[in-house]
């Protein structure tokens, strides 16, 4: 992508590329990483961080276009072996497919990073159950046959595991996207209960949770809604894809040894003061 | 009637010590979902006691109607029953209109009815794991969203009480409906803040480990283990749950909203619930 | 040199693998309180292996004197000690002056000093209750504000994390520390906000059951069962708290404050710790 493309929100290839990171550079040399939803966003920059680190990388997602622009990347940027496959997520025959195809491929995984997964901003009183079925079968469903098919096939090869799942802040309610603030929070309360149920196969399982991250994501919210983003957190101002990269790699990484069943809040302090309202902020709110 | 397995049989039930006073919701009208057995019947009889006007749900007609008559003898002036599963939304649209046709109000909404099975998290299946998302979710969110969609254009206030778990240290043996259990939870966050603009309070009751004959769907040893899950070493009764329900529903909750009440004996802070046989790896 | 009865002697605390790159903290100046031993030494170790200026303080002069010159070694450019306590004001504020005028800056400033001893609440006595309460809560605090003052006077962001504990279910056997150190993290979250202005972060590392010289003060019984007390089944290294202290305050959590980092094992989720060893009552 050149600088006369430049996205409207977020960061360039380039520029993503060229983020400075605390890592050390062979940090996953040998190490094999599944992200999911890598063709853009915090996804993709999840897995340019890993490929710069070292790692062996499968990425899947939605649209095979997005996943192999990437892919070319993730080896330009150092991995040494890219595994691309479309797929969804929502589909749990898809996702066995998926796990059984990268243990054919590289014989093991180390890291799962579970970031596909999306909503759409509404007033909760005016959701459909189409829309309100959707979000949750796409973020609590999906990452679910993810974390389980995942965690089977760890413990069948005796291998240790870690899985990290992308969710939200949703410790003060999400007003103006409700439906996934319930699947992000049963995400993460599922995370905890099989941190617990899953030690005994040496996998380890964490929750990162971004607040208001500047991405491509944004474009889908109303730019009134995304102007006053910055003004969300007592930093005021977003923070950018790779503080979330960073995050993941410490709580996946041998970093985050002892860390299991933690969330993650990278979020500039938002979940202490702010105000985000995605779909704009009610007349009501203002104060 | 033979005494129950697991918790109070109905005149025990009805005997229960109150500390609310009498009438206290007199002319109210109060639906309670899954109230044909357990925490949900305690709730119905606690509020018929007090006086409200009830709408009854559940999945098991004859269930309702043999609590249906003993609401009226606790003194509730008018009870109304309908057979309906929450999973449906439809369903959920034609219980809330017969209930507004009834009664022309709705004042409190408890959704109580949920469920799940214990079982290992890497064992349960697709269906299983959906089944259980879909009742306590899906099927909760049907029902909060059919309540206030009525309040708003009626331009009635509202009051919803979720019945939940205690999900702080997740719910191992039951990854499921800790989930969705979750989900309900920060759900009532959000609308608490969503829906203020309507006057509508939402808040959530955690029960811990409540003896009810639910009980019964658990290996022996594992409840034979229940009543060491917390630091009062005891289980809780159903009547426990249907006082903080009362409390948050009543005016003593009038400025509590988004809040997440737990009833536990002090599980979250100490004790170890295995619903499913312990594995050995734990036993330490 | 003996091996130490707990944790890593410091050849193998200088000798641990991190993720971090060389260099990180080149032109940097973190100051540590308690660097003299268990944790606390080792988060100056791998500041002083990433090439941190480091200011380390302590109440003991000679082992602040023995930590010192291996922090040179491990790559340091510049140490400076200064004994005190944190929970005389004026000696903290004397420490802070100091700092800046030896290195005309501070960027990060790590609160690991602090201590407690284990006693089950009720026996506690009023002058072991306030010791506790100063040094953990007073004393973080006094560092906490006399730091902001000067990143605020002299335009400088700043950058603080305080060790906590993991107190989220309470701490039987520990209930003074565990309300210091609830106390010092909602303190933390609340200027974190207040202090965002000055674009100073706060965070707190919350470290469970970490093997290190700290476990002397423990009755051994109490000691043989820390490696139980989550579903790890083992206990963390001083080292990983080291790298997590490092995360918050390195650029890789620059989006991040008010935070609380939790390096358990997930003890908060399953486990059983009794620093007084555990009463018959909860042998269950």
């Amino acid at each position: 992508m050149s600088e006369n493309n430049k996205p409207a929100f977020g960061l360039t290839d380039e520029a993503l590329s060229a983020m400075p990171t605390v890592y050390r550079s062979d940090l996953f040399a040998g190490q094999t990483v599944l992200v999911s939803g890598a063709g853009s966003g915090i996804g993709k920059a999840i897995a340019f961080l890993f490929a710069r680190l070292g790692a062996k990388l499968a990425i899947c997602g939605r649209d095979p276009e997005k996943l192999e622009q990437t892919a070319a990347w993730l080896r330009k940027l150092g991995s040494p072996d890219v595994y691309v496959r479309p797929m969804t997520i929502r589909d749990p025959e898809q996702v066995d497919a998926l796990m059984d195809a990268v243990w054919a491929h590289f014989g093991k995984l180390d890291i799962l990073v579970n970031n596909a997964g999306g909503q759409y901003p509404q007033a909760a009183i005016d959701f459909t159950v189409k829309g309100w079925n959707a979000v949750i079968d796409t973020n609590v469903n999906g990452s679910w046959y993810m974390m389980q098919s995942a965690a089977r096939h760890w413990r069948d090869h005796g291998q240790p595991g870690s899985i990290v799942n992308i969710v939200a802040v949703f410790e003060r309610g999400l007003p103006g996207i409700a439906h996934t603030c319930a699947a992000r929070a049963a995400v993460t309360y599922a995370s905890k209960t099989v941190a617990v149920e899953w030690a005994p196969y040496r996998i380890r399982v964490n929750c990162v949770a971004p607040g208001t991250i500047e991405s491509t994501g944004f474009r889908q919210y109303p730019p009134e809604a995304v102007k006053n983003f910055k003004n969300s957190n007592p930093m005021k101002r977003t923070g950018d894809v790779q503080d979330i990269a960073e995050a993941v790699v410490y709580l996946a990484g041998p970093s985050g040894k002892f860390i299991t069943g933690e969330l993650l809040l990278v979020d500039g302090g938002g979940v202490l003061w702010g105000d985000a309202w995605p779909t704009g902020k009610p007349d009501y709110f203002k104060v | 009637m033979t005494k129950p397995q697991f918790g109070l049989d109905d005149d025990a039930l009805a005997g229960q010590p109150t500390v609310y006073r009498p009438g206290l919701f007199a002319d109210r009208v109060v639906l309670i979902s899954g109230a044909g057995s357990g925490i949900g019947k305690a709730i119905a009889f606690l509020f018929a006691r007090l006086g409200a006007k009830l709408a009854i749900c559940g999945r098991d007609l004859e269930k309702l109607q043999a609590t249906a008559p003993r609401l009226r003898e606790l003194g509730s002036p008018d009870v109304f029953v309908q057979s309906m599963t929450i999973r449906d939304p439809e369903q959920v649209d034609a219980l809330m209109d017969a209930v507004w046709t009834h009664f022309g109000q709705l004042d409190v909404l408890v959704n109580n009815a949920g469920g799940q099975f214990p079982k290992a998290a890497i064992e349960l299946s697709g269906n299983g794991w959906r089944a259980v998302v879909d009742t306590n979710l899906n099927g909760t969110w049907y029902m909060m969203q059919a309540a206030a969609k009525r309040w708003r254009d009626h331009g009635q206030p509202g009051n919803i009480v979720n019945i939940v778990l205690p999900i702080d240290r997740g719910t191992p043996g039951a990854a499921h409906t800790g989930a969705a259990r979750a989900g309900v939870i920060y759900l009532a966050k959000t609308v608490a803040v969503e829906w203020a603009p309507y006057d509508i309070r939402v808040n959530c009751v955690a029960p811990g480990t409540i003896e009810s004959s639910g009980f019964q769907y658990y290996p022996p040893a594992a409840v034979e283990r229940f009543r060491y899950s917390n630091p009062m070493k005891r289980t809780g009764s159903v009547h426990d749950i249907a006082e903080a329900v009362v409390y948050l529903a009543a005016p003593s909750g009038k400025f509590v909203n988004g809040e997440t009440l737990i009833v536990d004996g002090g599980s979250v802070l100490w004790g170890d619930l295995w619903v499913t046989e312990k594995p050995d790896y734990f036993k330490v």
